[in-house]
């Protein structure tokens, strides 16, 4: 019988804590013990053993640390021989403790040690290749099922998951690290781990390591509450604290059993222990819990979640707004920013919608001539790099769906299919493979329907067809299709009868672009807002709008205060409390010139100022007689030390504010788009830091040019082949640890010879003049200011 | 909730001899808000006996290094406590969401979260040295890999004692540099007899914000 079966019956009970039992027995700390599965297999055979002599169903295989980042010689340890080994132990130990159950060997799978892109510098498809090689090798030893144990970081989990998915049939449990507040190192919350991990079908989650039953006990009650796959849990013996050098953990047998007993009884399905856990203390949960009488059968949850790598966000109780304004159609400066692939534009956008108020941000990048396959998966990443909130995958080209539904960190909202047969072929077996909430559009192959009578019709046929693919009717969320009003004047009704019955009579989430409401009429935000408020009463759960549209968002808050969605009016109050004394502020910035502006860092007084100055100068004059003075005149100061970086940096701002007022001036008069000159930048490979190389963007592009940002651990090639590409005729490179200025050395080396027309400057906390005369570079920047005065020379000879 | 001094703030952000003016502190004061309610600090400790071998490598428990100026630094130690402490992801992912909108926040943040984990591991630290202290045994500055001649080739052995990655999620990059970045490790010797500036010059001392350092 498989262990999935087995679980249908009865209770699971795993093994405890490995790491230090091998410590006791001679190994040394910081040493990993995978290798005994070799080198000294009786001693791993014999602690398995007495697993097994105190109940253990599940033997988890000696492997945490086994994987070709720790193991890169091959032959004798390769991974693939300790993995080999770990199983024919673990097989041993049962041969030689024999019981009439069934139990079954674990693969054991653990962090690779490394962090997953963004924040660290392990590649997802990396991470991935680890996984799999580990899942093969166990899945050719004999494994019954793979554990992924241990993890604190959602994007690491996936790669897994999916490497245990495409590279065997195993049944794959994961267990996760929380800290006493429910969260992963990166910031996921339970919910969303859970919503992840049952969108990609493992079969059994929980938790394990970090905590002990204690502080679990809160933590499985949301788990709990939650997961509709059978829950996990391998705690610690307690809190850890050193003494006498030694790790040792804060309960005891008695307060453990205690513990796991309760929890067993909530619903837990597989029990047992980590850190500090030894056979002793399963020994006393196996006798005390085996017998228990547990409901068997989990009742399946009905929330509505979406996730990001830090957060979960519910559809369904309580209004969710979506960003809209990451959607080229319509919006001319996105349009530009994609094709000129100008990223740091469109994170702008995520950044403000959040700030705004939304909940999940839309992202969809098609435009004629772009490779959506690519650029989706790639707006998509940098989003997830400065923005926590879950995003919607927007397109309709299958593959970039696969793509982006693939890379994507959590459970994403997919828009969209509709009734077509053809998109629910193409869409519902990505979402069954990679999880997801799917909008769904209700019109089919003859069109839009014009009652909602027949939208809903379509809507029931799209959920039998999601069903058959083993897609939840939770993870659906209707679209009833808000058309404009300027086309026919009973387009609204139908929309929001849609909803209506939506919620009523399908007992389903509902979704509109608010928006298209108003198409064809003017001022647009009168009718967007009231749509948005009586669809809102109507049951719609999400809206995609602009969160940045004032009347938008005061549909939202006065309708949440209303419909009793915001206890005591909390929200709405924080929200508008300030409204009326906040007009008074902007008047007292009328007077101050933009000189004054920018060497005090006022960013509006700065606009309004170059915005009055162009009523009466040339847009050049006030650059050359204003602006750039103002500026040098700051720089000046922080160079002599009276004035530092975070001034440097305002008035850095404030100069961007007067210089975006002045382009979009010269643009409309339709003159030139005038850069002072390109440069790239980047931090070089390796290095991860790039806060210095950030701040000497700000001031390079504040001062007027047209700087390429390559971003951090940037290979030497790269920098080559940006430098070539822009004929740029200056490169910033920057480096903070000692380690990574050989690779400095070598761009520089690299940029001499294949682009000799181009200066290279280097900046970073190491460097020094010296240093950087020994690696041949033209020019030493000792803080940002000196790079702008660099960049002057060369480009104003 | 770790108490951090705002003239370390000013120090990291470049400030030499006034203090920033109140715009600056306002931003300050937020930045500092917003990273206490998101920081998860964590610290591991463990201490280890410290020889030296006739060929004048240094012997810290498992881990064996060969740095002149950890040697000054450890001189007359009969121990050493290897110490790793974060404030996890949250910095890092801070940091990262201003860069993308306002670098002024993006520099304060990272001078912030800077500051916040020295503090912390000061903090830490303190409790260290009183226990000690109770047993005989005085405190040395820390020294982390980095400082002086002390190569960061030694970080993946101190990461794998103290098992940073499994308890704290820190890990490192290829070029061996910490994961969340706001993260330390350092050595701390442990001597019978008092430490004293005059013991070892402040090129060996790791106290780098030290208010009587010789730059």
């Amino acid at each position: 019988m498989s262990i999935l079966e087995t679980m249908k019956e009865r209770l699971l009970f795993t093994d405890g804590g490995m790491g230090s039992l091998l410590q006791s027995r001679g190994l040394e700390p910081g040493k990993i013990g995978d290798t005994w599965n070799i080198d000294r297999p009786e001693d791993v055979i014999e602690i398995q053993s007495e697993y097994l002599s105190a109940g253990s169903d599940i033997l988890t295989s000696n492997t945490f640390n086994t994987n070709v980042l720790k193991f890169p010689d091959e032959g004798m340890n390769s991974v693939e021989s300790v993995i080999a080994a770990a199983i024919r132990n673990a097989r041993e130990a049962m041969r030689r403790v024999p019981s009439e159950r069934e139990r079954f060997v674990a693969l054991d799978i653990g962090p690779t040690g490394k962090l997953l892109q963004p924040l660290g510098d392990l590649s997802f498809d990396d991470a991935y290749d680890i996984f799999a090689r580990n899942v093969r090798a166990g899945a050719r030893a004999g494994a019954d099922l793979v554990l992924i144990e241990t993890m604190n970081d959602t994007y690491e989990i996936k790669a897994a998951v999916l490497a245990a998915k495409e590279n065997s049939d195993l049944p794959v449990f994961v267990t996760v690290t929380f800290d006493e507040n429910g969260q992963l190192l990166t910031g996921c919350d339970i919910k969303g781990v859970i919503a992840m991990l049952e969108g990609l079908h493992a079969d059994a989650i929980g938790m394990n390591c970090g905590l002990g039953p204690v502080q679990m006990q809160p933590l499985l009650d949301t788990f709990l509450a939650y997961s509709s796959l059978p829950v996990i849990m391998n705690p610690n013996a307690g809190l850890p604290r050193t003494e006498n050098g030694v790790t040792v953990y804060d309960i005891d047998i008695d307060t453990y059993t205690r513990e796991m007993e309760q929890m067993v009884r909530k619903g837990v399905r597989v029990a047992g222990g980590c850190c500090g856990t030894t056979p002793a203390y399963i020994a006393s949960l196996t006798d005390r819990c085996r017998s228990l009488s547990t409901p068997m059968a989990i009742r399946p949850k009905d929330d509505t979640l979406v996730s990001s790598y830090a957060k979960s966000v519910e559809i369904g109780k309580d209004p969710v707004i979506i960003g809209e304004r990451i959607n080229p159609t319509g919006k001319k400066k996105l349009k530009a920013a994609l094709k000129e692939n100008d990223l740091g534009y469109i994170l702008n956008e995520a950044v403000r919608q959040q700030q705004a108020g939304a909940h999940i941000l839309d992202i969809n990048v098609g435009l004629p001539g772009i490779d959506e396959v690519h650029m989706l998966k790639s707006v998509m990443q940098e989003v997830q790099s400065v923005s926590d909130l879950p995003l919607q995958l927007d397109t309709s080209d299958p593959e970039a769906m696969e793509q982006a539904l693939r890379y994507y960190n959590g459970k994403p909202l997919i828009n969209s299919v509709s009734g077509k047969t053809e998109t629910m072929e193409k869409i519902f077996p990505l979402v069954r493979k990679y999880g997801g909430v799917v909008v769904c559009l209700c019109l089919d192959d003859a069109g839009i329907p014009q009652s909602a009578e027949e939208r809903i019709s379509i809507a029931r046929k799209v959920r039998a067809e999601a069903l058959s693919y083993g897609i939840d009717a939770k993870d659906l969320i209707i679209d009833g299709l808000a058309m404009t009003i300027s086309a026919n004047s009973q387009s609204a009704l139908t929309t929001l009868e849609t909803v209506r019955r939506t919620t009523e009579e399908l007992g389903m989430h509902s979704i509109l672009g608010v928006s298209n409401i108003s198409f064809g009429l003017p001022a647009r935000e009168n009718i967007n807002s009231h749509f948005f408020t009586m669809a809102l009463q109507n049951g719609l759960s999400a809206a995609i709008i602009n969160p940045s549209s004032e009347s938008m968002m005061t549909a939202y808050y006065a309708f949440r205060a209303l419909a009793g969605l915001d206890e005591n009016s909390m929200d709405y109050i924080r929200q508008y409390a300030d409204a009326a004394s906040a007009s008074k502020l902007k008047i007292t910035s009328s007077e101050i010139t933009l000189s004054e502006a920018i060497r005090n860092g006022l960013k509006e007084a700065a606009a309004d100022a170059a915005q009055r100055a162009l009523t009466r100068l040339e847009p050049l004059t006030i650059i050359d007689n204003d602006l750039i003075p103002a500026l040098n005149a700051v720089g000046d100061a922080f160079e002599k030390k009276t004035l530092f970086l975070p001034q440097l940096l305002m008035s850095a701002d404030a100069a961007k504010a007067a210089f975006d007022v002045i382009r979009t001036f010269v643009k409309s008069q339709g003159g030139p788009q005038e850069s002072k000159g390109t440069i790239v930048i980047a931090t070089v490979k390796d290095d991860i830091h790039d806060i210095g190389k950030n701040i000497v963007r700000t001031l390079l592009e504040n001062y007027g040019y047209n700087v390429i940002d390559l971003g951090r651990d940037v290979p030497p090639e790269t920098i080559l082949d940006a430098v070539l590409a822009h004929q740029a005729r200056l490169c910033g490179l920057s480096a903070l640890m000692t380690t990574t200025v050989p690779h400095m050395e070598e761009t520089i080396r690299l940029l001499h010879e294949k682009a000799p027309y181009c200066k290279v400057m280097v900046g970073g906390a190491v460097l020094t003049q010296d240093y950087a005369d020994e690696i041949h570079a033209d020019f030493y920047g000792k803080d940002a200011m000196a790079s702008v005065r660099y960049a002057e020379s060369i480009f104003n000879k | 909730m770790i108490e951090v001094s705002n003239r370390e703030i000013a120090r990291y952000l470049g400030y030499r001899g006034i203090s920033p003016d109140p715009r600056v502190q306002q931003v300050i004061d937020q930045v500092l808000q917003e990273l206490e309610r998101s920081v998860r600090p964590g610290c591991l400790h463990r201490m280890e006996p410290c020889t030296l071998d006739a060929s004048g490598l240094l012997h810290l428990g498992p881990i064996t290094v060969s740095s002149l100026d950890l040697k000054k630094n450890l001189d007359g130690c009969t121990h050493v406590i290897l110490i790793g402490a974060t404030l996890g992801a949250a910095p890092d992912q801070l940091i990262r969401r201003y860069e993308a909108t306002d670098m002024l926040k993006a520099s304060i943040a990272q001078a912030v979260a800077a500051a916040m984990i020295e503090a912390y591991l000061d903090s830490e630290q303190e409790k260290l040295e009183r226990m000690y202290l109770a047993q005989g045994l005085h405190m040395r500055p820390r020294f982390s890999p980095g400082y002086g001649d002390l190569s960061l080739d030694v970080q993946p052995e101190i990461l794998a004692v103290l098992q940073m990655s499994k308890h704290l999620g820190v890990t490192l990059t290829d070029g061996l540099l910490m994961i969340p970045s706001k993260s330390i490790t350092a050595f701390i010797g442990l001597a019978e007899r008092p430490y004293h500036c005059e013991t070892i010059s402040c090129q060996f001392c790791g106290k780098e914000n030290c208010l009587y350092r010789k730059e």
